[in-house]
């Protein structure tokens, strides 16, 4: 009797330990950084907001990337009446066994619109245009 | 095969620029998207190739010779005229025509069909025109 059950937790072991290279291989995963941009910094950083999408993505397949769309919304809600500069937006990939997640994060820093009032809006839509960015 | 001929969607680059949400201006949306035709000489080499034909053999050779000029990093696949998206700026200023933009979002992707694709830039982002007070409307 003793033998036995001995016997079947040996086997089990054997089993999991089978298994294991599996469940590793399903639940690692590896990130890499797609391309990463900056808008111009504010003077005062304060106020830090942040928004991410994502989309998980099996074999490749994938119709629209249509969910990039929420981003500057969530963004905008995150900053009511204010001003969201020194945006940081960063693409990456997290690689898991078959599938892999496409993340977008952007972050910046929401200033209070009595601070910014003093600026033309014709200057923040310039600054837009003329941000740097860098690709990987 | 349906799944092929739908044409996947590919994202290469995202980015955001400055959110100016005061509320003394309205905010009308606007979304630009320029587009050219991509050619993967690759596939058309692997098609040649099960073509099992002379006139397989000779693409498939052009093709070949044709890809080696194309190595390199790139997104998506080559395309003939490379300043397709330059006349975003002309657009964006034909959507908003007091330049006051926000909230521009750039969105560089590839739609993959067999054989080609559709390397696309979309730009989203908000003119801001000002609010007229209720009694001038």
């Amino acid at each position: 009797m003793r033998q036995g059950r001995h016997k079947s937790l040996g086997s089990l072991r054997g089993i999991s330990l089978a298994l294991a290279p599996f469940i590793t291989l399903l639940v690692e995963s590896c990130a890499s950084v797609n391309s990463v941009s900056l808008t111009p910094i504010p003077a005062q950083r304060s106020g830090l907001v942040s928004a991410t999408v994502s989309r998980t993505i099996f074999l490749g397949f994938n119709f629209d990337n249509d969910f990039v769309d929420k981003l500057a919304l969530d963004l905008k809600q995150k900053c009511p009446g204010g001003i969201i500069s020194g945006i940081l937006t960063k693409d990456e990939v997290i690689s898991y066994f078959l599938v892999f997640t496409r993340r977008v994060t952007a972050s910046g820093y929401c200033s209070a619109a009595v601070a910014h009032n003093k600026h033309s809006t014709r200057s923040s839509a310039s600054e837009d245009e003329t941000s740097p960015s860098t690709d990987d | 095969m349906a799944v092929k001929l739908a044409g996947c969607a590919v994202l290469h680059h995202v980015q955001l620029g400055q959110i100016d949400n005061r509320t003394n201006v309205a905010q009308v949306p606007f979304e630009i998207k320029v587009s050219e035709t991509g050619v993967n000489t690759q596939e058309i080499s692997a098609l040649s190739r099960a073509a099992k034909n002379e006139v397989g053999n000779t693409a498939r050779n052009a093709a070949d010779i044709v890809s080696m000029f194309q190595i390199g990093p790139r997104t998506g696949d080559p395309i003939y005229d490379e300043h397709y998206a330059e006349k975003v700026l002309y657009l964006i200023h034909e959507k908003c025509p007091s330049g006051r933009v926000t909230g521009l979002v750039s969105i560089r992707e590839t739609r993959k069909y067999p054989v080609i694709s559709g390397e696309i830039v979309k730009i989203t982002g908000y003119c801001m025109k000002d609010r007229k007070p209720a009694a001038e409307i």
